[in-house]
């Protein structure tokens, strides 16, 4: 009597599953980034180094020229990815995501195609541009936010240009996280040396 | 058998009337070169991408066909940006766009489609230096070419060519792919880009341009109302790498500004 409630207990608890399963369904087509990167100020000096341009664009859109940033600035992302059907290799991307900066935050949302590249060890890469739009001081303006991104490891990193090299306002740029590209993933992305 | 024949002599003749119309009456006119400065700046002149315009229109059919070729500018937004251009810090062009349509209030013109044609996230050919057509007119210099180019090349697009509607009357075909080679030398200068109106820089060896992006855009007036005003677009995604510490490149992707004509479509000016 025992032993037929227990096996009675079990196929409730496998139907129960089975029912949970299907009405959620297991979506292996499209998976969730989230992350947290605080600003690598140092990084950012040595990458945007022309001050006509970028101090400009930092400064009219954050309200911080380069040298003002700190490590305690960051941004907050978080980025539904969805695989293509004809293409497994390009997914669509849509998100939201918030920068900080001093004690200002400026609210964006992305979306675009990313390319997904397999290294050799597997490990499956991010790296390319999501273009979208962010209100800033100086109001509603494009952004690209560029996500380098190995999946399950910590190389992580967020270059963001917000404004285009035909504005008269410079061009905003910052870098978060830490930078992780080297020749070698480099030549993975471009199908072969440079 | 011989009416088999003439017939199928008819389905080949009707079949070419079909196909190209646009080839037997059409006539282009270079409607402008363009390309956008750095603006603001108080150290360095230059562009960040070239632009050459060119369309037709019928005015009997309605039906017109511009078309929109785009240059980056990579050395020079290079140098603008800081950098040496060297084996250490380089810029690529991994995404152009094209943009064409109405340029005014009016709201009769039809863009029909583009080509490339189709959305599509995986690899595509694209057509550069696209001059299939039997008559190139710059106004006011006459008839420069009356026969097909045989410069036709084409460029991979690695990743995608997306067509995406920016207003009801305004397309923007965008093209991306890794290190696009339509790079126009600094030596050249904007107006010079198009070898219809200067062949010139693309038989001077080593100043050769090796590709432009291109698209076209088919479209219809609802009206023969002429002139109607229209806006050619293009600007490039530029991907930067530079090497830090020689171990680490730093990299981000930037916007060029637009390249932009504003013309008019004259029907046979």
């Amino acid at each position: 009597m025992t032993i037929k409630k227990w096996i009675i207990g079990f196929l409730l608890v496998a139907l129960f599953a089975l029912i949970l399963f299907t009405i959620l369904g297991f979506d292996s087509s499209s998976e969730q980034i989230q992350m947290k990167l605080n600003l690598n100020p140092d990084v950012t000096q040595k990458v945007f180094i022309k001050d006509e341009v970028f101090n400009k664009g930092n400064k009219v859109r954050f309200g911080k020229e380069n040298q003002a940033l700190k490590s305690t600035d960051w941004i907050e992302v978080n980025l539904k990815i969805t695989y293509l059907e004809d293409n497994l290799n390009m997914a669509s991307v849509k998100g939201t995501g918030v920068i900080k900066i001093g004690n200002s935050t400026f609210p964006f949302m992305v979306e675009d195609r990313l390319e997904k590249y397999i290294l050799p060890s597997q490990d499956v890469m991010f790296y390319g541009p999501i273009i979208g739009e962010i209100k800033t001081n100086k109001g509603n303006d494009e952004l690209v936010l560029d996500l380098h991104h190995i999946l399950g490891t910590d190389n992580k990193e967020i270059a963001v240009t917000v404004g285009d090299l035909g504005s008269d306002d410079g061009v905003a740029g910052l870098i978060f996280g830490q930078p992780f590209l080297n020749k070698e993933l480099h030549d993975v992305m471009n199908g072969g040396a440079r | 058998m011989r009416k088999k024949l003439v017939i199928l002599l008819l389905v080949i003749f009707v079949l070419i009337l079909d196909v190209s119309p646009s080839l037997a009456s059409s006539e282009f006119y270079h409607k402008g070169n363009a390309y956008s400065s750095i603006l603001g700046s108080t150290s360095y002149s230059g562009s960040t991408v070239v632009i050459s315009a060119g369309a037709y229109y019928d005015r009997n059919s309605g039906q017109g066909q511009a078309d929109v070729r785009v240059w980056s500018r990579n050395s020079q937004v290079l140098n603008y940006l800081g950098y040496a251009n060297n084996a250490y810090n380089w810029a690529e062009a991994d995404r152009y766009y094209a943009i064409y349509g109405s340029g005014g209030t009016r709201g009769d013109m039809v863009l029909n489609g583009t080509s490339p044609l189709h959305n599509t996230s995986s690899s595509a050919i694209v057509p550069s230096f696209v001059f299939d057509y039997l008559n190139f007119v710059v106004p006011g210099a006459g008839t420069l070419y009356s026969f097909i180019d045989a410069t036709t090349k084409y460029i991979n697009a690695q990743s995608g060519v997306y067509v995406v509607s920016v207003s009801t009357n305004k397309k923007q075909v965008e093209v991306r792919g890794n290190d696009f080679p339509i790079e126009l030398s600094s030596t050249i200068g904007y107006g010079e880009a198009d070898p219809k109106l200067d062949p010139d820089p693309y038989t001077r060896g080593s100043n050769a341009i090796a590709g432009s992006g291109a698209a076209k855009f088919d479209f219809s007036l609802g009206s023969t109302y002429t002139p109607y005003p229209i806006v050619f677009q293009g600007r490039v995604l530029y991907q930067i790498f530079h090497d830090m510490d020689k171990a680490y490149y730093g990299s981000y992707t930037i916007f060029s500004g637009y390249a932009t004509v504003n013309e008019y479509i004259n029907g046979g000016i």
